[in-house]
């Protein structure tokens, strides 16, 4: 294929005003995309990916400054690329735009064939209806929707998320671009679908011999796909080249730092005869001690109005040895969250029971708050979960004011003790949680839990809010707390990398049920669900040499 | 919690309709008690002011009129009898004028409602235009300035505008008439001042649902497909602001019903808001409940029929026949 | 070589402003709320004259240095009538302000924080007072308990009792799902501490910002009902009052309707600024 391009983008600055002077966005990024060719912008949140994208369409804020020092363009197959004056005239006919998630990007009010016969009509001045929904149902087709006749009547709230992507791809195409800009257009996905998007946008390139330029924030996407990388930084190109070389040789430290903190390169953990253990099914036998175990859970919800009730959790079992880690996988909508507030007592189940130490849980006030000392939860949404207007030293101390331990000045050095041990400095204490990165948020949520001394930590998508250096660092933490303490780790996650890290047993959980449930090592190698087989192959990763485990590792700055 | 069974598009209209049902008994309920269970003498009060200057009337005289109304019997007794004849389309008789209410409602009904739907033919317009026009271009100064006219226009008093308007249309340009006023001259000025703070409500939600559509990531990315900008605000941006005006304006019509109490009074028309604010004065309790169980009505009305409405705007709303996503 | 590109007219600015929270002090709404509540306590203080003192050589004289707003048809400086009045109009509608956030309170927290049946109940009796205007509540309040300010405060604030308990329940609702409210139960932290601490200080905000709109209401609705004859009685002054006894001669002495009016409408505009100020967004309907 030959390497003509279709867009040279070179010197884009882009400062938004601010008080007292202005804020960089973006300085000076250059980028070519060559016809046929996949370019990935890839960068952590705040990188400056998403301006970029934005005034290559001239959709920056009018408040904003802009400046290149050439933007070309080349519309027509073999011709060379032209200047570009107005970046406004470029959408549409030659640049497409795949956003970011599907589920906002259609005007919730106009069926499907409204938006193509907006689109055919504003592009080629098409008015009638029937030619309309002739190409539209072509459109449809190209892009691998099913039954593309029924979805002319439907409203985009009526289709799921992969569906409406198609949707909105076949939506980018109709003003037959050369370029498709694609911003972070799987990251709201589960992982089988994001495969199957992913291979539609190979597919166009090959059919069309159609540019993409790929924003996200997943190097393991980017490296898959992609055969350019740009790396992007606080706004700046870190580094940029041919997609072996840089994942391959990554010459800049922090294009290292990312390549070793994949999240399917996370290392295995070292686990203590982990190959010794029993079935995990068995209550008894070797091994630690069962903690927390839970027989055949059911839980549904009323549905929405004119549907009956949806059964989030149906019948599931699990065990939870002491010291030992389980992991519940499942996409969205599996009932890993359900489960989770089950397991914890935040809500009570229909069917099964909760077992304590083989007990059951009783459901009483005294028996609820007896039980909260020895199982903790670590919310998902970590800065949520701690009360702004409170100091951070009197968050940690809380559950131990609740249960009534020690006095004031006691709880508030065991605050302090806590910080320390999830390795923050102690003068945080004094401090209000507005200020907490995202990592810093879940560290303070994790001190939290600790403070009651609990057996049992269940971590609801412990990571997956936070950016890849530093997710590796907290499951470090995890992993270190749990060898000093001894504590089981329940996580909740949709994340396989971080399974691969972490966990000794593995649940897979599809609509409510287990799927598949057993040792980490045996899943990952052999699974014998075919559903957990698809689950493992969709995940993006690097194939790399394996990298020693945390503990025999100096720790990362 | 439990199950429940799904439900057909009639089931909800009839369940909407049961509730609006509970709904106009309570209030029924509650203002007969809050207007006869309370101290002070209706019939004294009537007498004191038919034969205002004659010196009032004998206690034989009282006794009687009492027994006709039925004030004697106990409180329970009257409720339930107000209230059977209520559902029996009997409304009573006005303590005040001695004639049954309907006839007085019908006498005036007219007017108020020529009154109320011209403020909100005058209202609904202005505010969809005084929006679209302010939203149009957020952060411009047009938007910085027209922004503030709802809060303006609210902040009037109502009965104030319309003695303002009185002076400067009446008095000084003498292009209306002052008060009362026949037709369609008479009908201008009081229809403007009842229809202004109405506006001033309108306008604000309108607004900030148009500010807050923009921000939605479907009107970025049309933009981004190069549809001109006129063509994605007005089809797809107004129209989804639309929703909360169709709702908002359901709930207005009782605020212009009520706001004719202020109108009529200021401008001298004969009407339902006249004639409540008399009947409040002299304590007529059976024309005020009359009025209360009538605006509750329309009300009740007027929000079914926007309750209906709305599936048909968004099909969000409407009933899915099965529970399944494609 | 450097090309600015040039920004289409159109252009918004997508990710600005949050609607609603003004972050900025709303200084000059301040000063002239703190003017009224001066009027209020101390209405001398502002006043240059007795607002009884009948002046019949100089009745319905327009508005000059020596008389601010000028005179009534007995000679009264308005001026002094109206700093006077501020005290019948606004401290009848801080009564009904008082009440409507008592009862409002009483309603919306236990319907939001106990759920079930409770709410159900307390919920159904808002729907009641909504399916009337507001406006028709106060008249049916004053038709059954009589004309009086009492009275009045008790039927404007009735008016606004649907508003404020609707925003207590929400705001306990929406802080209760909150993760930090949960993680409250999680560590087993009783109910009635998780109220109290996590739940009220943060619902306080939201309330506050409504009351000062509905205050705003209920000026406009005191002097309204005041206007038409329900309120206080001549010739203690009001801000209704006035501008319905100014109606007799507003043919030919404007200043007697327009003036008073023009301060009510001040007060009112400052009351919402404040409201906006608090986070406010709604302009309810009439």
């Amino acid at each position: 294929m030959s390497a003509e391009t279709v867009l040279r983008l070179d010197g884009l600055t882009v400062r938004h005003p601010a008080r007292g002077g202005e804020v960089t966005a973006v300085e000076d990024i250059s980028l070519t995309v060559p016809a046929g060719r996949c370019v990935a912008l890839v960068g952590e949140s705040g990188s400056g990916k998403s301006t970029t994208l934005n005034a290559l369409l001239g959709l920056t804020p009018a408040t904003a400054r802009t400046r290149v020092r050439r933007l070309e363009f080349a519309d027509a197959p073999g011709g060379a690329p032209r200047p570009v004056t107005d970046p406004a005239a470029l959408r549409g006919r030659s640049v497409g735009l795949v956003p970011q998630d599907p589920a906002r990007a259609l005007d919730p009010l106009v069926r499907i064939e409204g938006h193509f016969a907006e689109l055919y009509r504003h592009f080629t001045g098409l008015k009638d209806r029937a030619e309309a929904r002739r190409r539209t149902v072509a459109a449809l087709a190209a892009v691998g929707v099913d039954r593309p006749e029924a979805r002319l009547r439907q409203y985009p709230h009526e289709l799921s998320g992969g569906l409406l992507q198609r949707v909105l791809v076949a939506l980018a195409l109709t003003g037959e671009p050369r370029l498709l800009l694609a911003d972070e257009p799987t990251s709201n996905l589960d992982v089988t679908v994001q495969r199957r998007v992913l291979d539609l946008f190979d597919a166009l390139r090959a059919e069309r011999g159609l540019a993409l330029l790929l924003v996200t924030h997943d190097l393991a996407v980017a490296s898959q796909r992609a055969d350019e990388l740009i790396v992007l930084r606080g706004g700046r190109v870190v580094e940029s080249g041919p997609t072996d070389r840089v994942i391959g040789a990554p010459r800049h430290p922090y294009t290292r730092q990312l390549v070793t903190s994949l999240p399917g390169r996370l290392p295995r953990t070292a686990r203590p005869a982990a190959g010794t253990d029993a079935a995990p099914a068995a209550g008894t036998g070797d091994g630690p001690p069962v903690v927390l175990a839970a027989r055949g859970l059911a839980k549904s919800y009323p549905g929405a109005r004119g549907s009956g009730p949806v059964a989030a959790v149906r019948g599931v079992d699990l065990t939870l040895r002491r010291g030992r880690t389980l992991a519940v996988v499942g996409e969205s909508g599996a009932g890993k969250t359900t489960l989770l507030r089950l397991l914890t007592g935040l809500e009570r189940p229909d069917a099964g029971t909760v077992l304590l130490d083989g007990t059951p849980v009783g459901t009483g006030r005294r028996a609820r708050v007896a039980f909260t000392r020895r199982v903790q939860l670590v919310h998902q949404n970590p800065a949520g979960s701690l009360n702004p207007a409170l100091t951070i030293g009197r968050i940690i101390a809380e559950p131990l004011a609740a249960h009534r331990i020690g006095t004031a000045r006691h709880r508030a050095e065991r605050a302090r003790a806590l910080l320390e041990a999830v390795g923050l400095p102690a003068g945080f204490a004094a401090q209000r949680p507005a200020r907490l990165s995202g990592g810093q948020a879940q560290r303070v949520a994790i001190a939290r839990a600790l403070a009651l001394d609990p057996e049992v930590l269940v971590l609801d998508e412990p990571v997956s809010a936070l950016d890849q250096a530093v997710q590796l660092a907290l499951l470090e933490l995890l992993d270190g707390l749990q060898r000093r303490l001894g504590i089981a780790l329940l996580l909740v996650t949709h994340d396989l990398g971080v399974v691969r890290a972490t966990a000794d047993e593995v649940l897979v959980l599809h609509r409510g049920r287990t799927e598949e449930a057993g040792l980490a090592d045996a899943l990952f190698t052999a699974p014998a669900s075919p559903y957990t087989r698809a689950l493992l192959d969709a995940v993006p990763a690097l194939r790399l040499p394996v990298t020693p485990p945390f503990h025999e590792r100096t720790p990362s700055s | 919690m439990n199950t429940r069974p799904p439900r057909s598009a009639a089931a909800h209209v009839l369940r909407r309709c049961a509730h609006f049902a509970v709904v106009l008994f309570a209030v029924y309920t509650v203002s007969f008690f809050l207007l006869y269970a309370l101290p002070g003498d209706p019939v004294a009060l009537m007498l004191e002011r038919r034969s205002a200057g004659a010196g009032g009337g004998t206690p034989e005289q009282l006794a009687a009129l009492r027994a006709r109304y039925g004030l004697d019997d106990p409180l329970p007794q009257r409720y339930l009898s107000t209230l059977g004849a209520l559902l029996t389309g009997d409304l009573g008789t006005s303590f005040q004028s001695g004639r049954p209410v309907p006839e007085l409602l019908a006498a005036v009904a007219p007017g108020t409602l020529a009154l109320a739907g011209a403020a909100l033919v005058l209202a609904v317009p202005f505010s969809l235009a005084l929006a679209l026009l302010t939203s149009h271009r957020p952060g411009s100064p047009a938007h910085r300035i027209l922004v503030n006219v709802p809060a303006l226009l609210a902040a009037v008093p109502a009965f104030w505008l319309a003695l303002l308007l009185v002076q400067v249309f009446s008095f000084g340009l003498g292009w209306f008439p002052s008060a009362g006023g026949e037709g369609l001259p008479g009908l201008v000025l009081p229809a403007v001042s009842l229809a202004l703070p109405v506006s001033a409500a309108l306008t604000a939600v309108l607004v900030r649902g148009l500010d807050d559509v923009q921000r939605a990531g479907f009107v970025a990315l049309l933009r981004a497909r190069g549809l001109p900008w006129r063509r994605v605000y007005l089809a797809h941006v107004a129209r989804n602001a639309l929703l909360p005006f169709v709702t908002l304006t359901g709930l207005t019509v009782g605020g212009v019903l009520a706001g004719t109490v202020i109108t009529e009074t200021v401008f001298a028309r004969a009407g339902l808001g006249r004639l409540l604010a008399s009947s409040v004065e002299t304590q007529d309790a059976p024309v005020v409940l009359a009025i209360a169980v009538l605006a509750a009505l329309v009300f009740a009305a007027v929000n079914l029929l926007t309750d209906l409405l709305l599936p048909l705007l968004d099909p969000r709303l409407r009933h899915r026949t099965d529970g399944a996503r494609a | 070589m450097t090309a600015t590109l040039p920004a289409p007219a159109h252009d918004r600015p997508a990710r600005r402003a949050r609607r609603g929270t003004r972050t900025g002090v709303p200084w000059l709404a301040l000063a002239v709320l703190l003017a009224f509540a001066l009027a209020v306590a101390w209405p001398g203080a502002l006043a240059p004259q007795d607002p009884f003192a009948e002046n019949i050589a100089q009745r319905l004289s327009p508005p000059s240095t020596a008389h601010l707003f000028g005179t009534d048809e007995l000679g009264r400086d308005l001026f002094s009538r109206v700093v006077h009045g501020a005290r019948a109009s606004l401290l009848t509608a801080l009564g009904a302000l008082g009440f409507a956030i008592g009862l409002g309170l009483l309603i919306g927290l236990p319907a939001g924080y106990l759920g079930g049946a409770t709410d159900r109940v307390l919920m159904a009796a808002v729907d009641v007072l909504l399916a009337l205007p507001s406006l028709l509540i106060s008249l049916i309040v004053v038709s059954g308990l009589g004309t009086g300010r009492a009275n009045l405060a008790l039927a404007v604030g009735l008016a606004s009792v649907p508003a404020l308990a609707r925003v207590t329940r929400a705001e306990v609702l929406r802080i209760s799902t909150q993760p930090f409210v949960e993680a409250a139960h999680g560590y087993g932290l009783s109910r009635p501490r998780i109220l109290l601490r996590h739940v009220l200080p943060h619902s306080r905000g939201p309330i506050l910002a409504l009351a000062a709109l509905e205050l705003a209401t209920m000026v406009l609705s005191v002097s309204a009902l005041s206007f038409l004859g329900y309120g206080a009685q001549p010739p203690d002054p009001e801000w209704g009052t006035l501008i319905a006894a100014g109606r007799s001669y507003f043919a030919t002495s404007w200043w007697l309707t327009a003036l008073p009016g023009a301060v009510l409408a001040v007060v009112v505009l400052a009351l919402h600024r404040a409201g906006r100020a608090l986070g406010a967004t709604e302009v309810r309907p009439v």
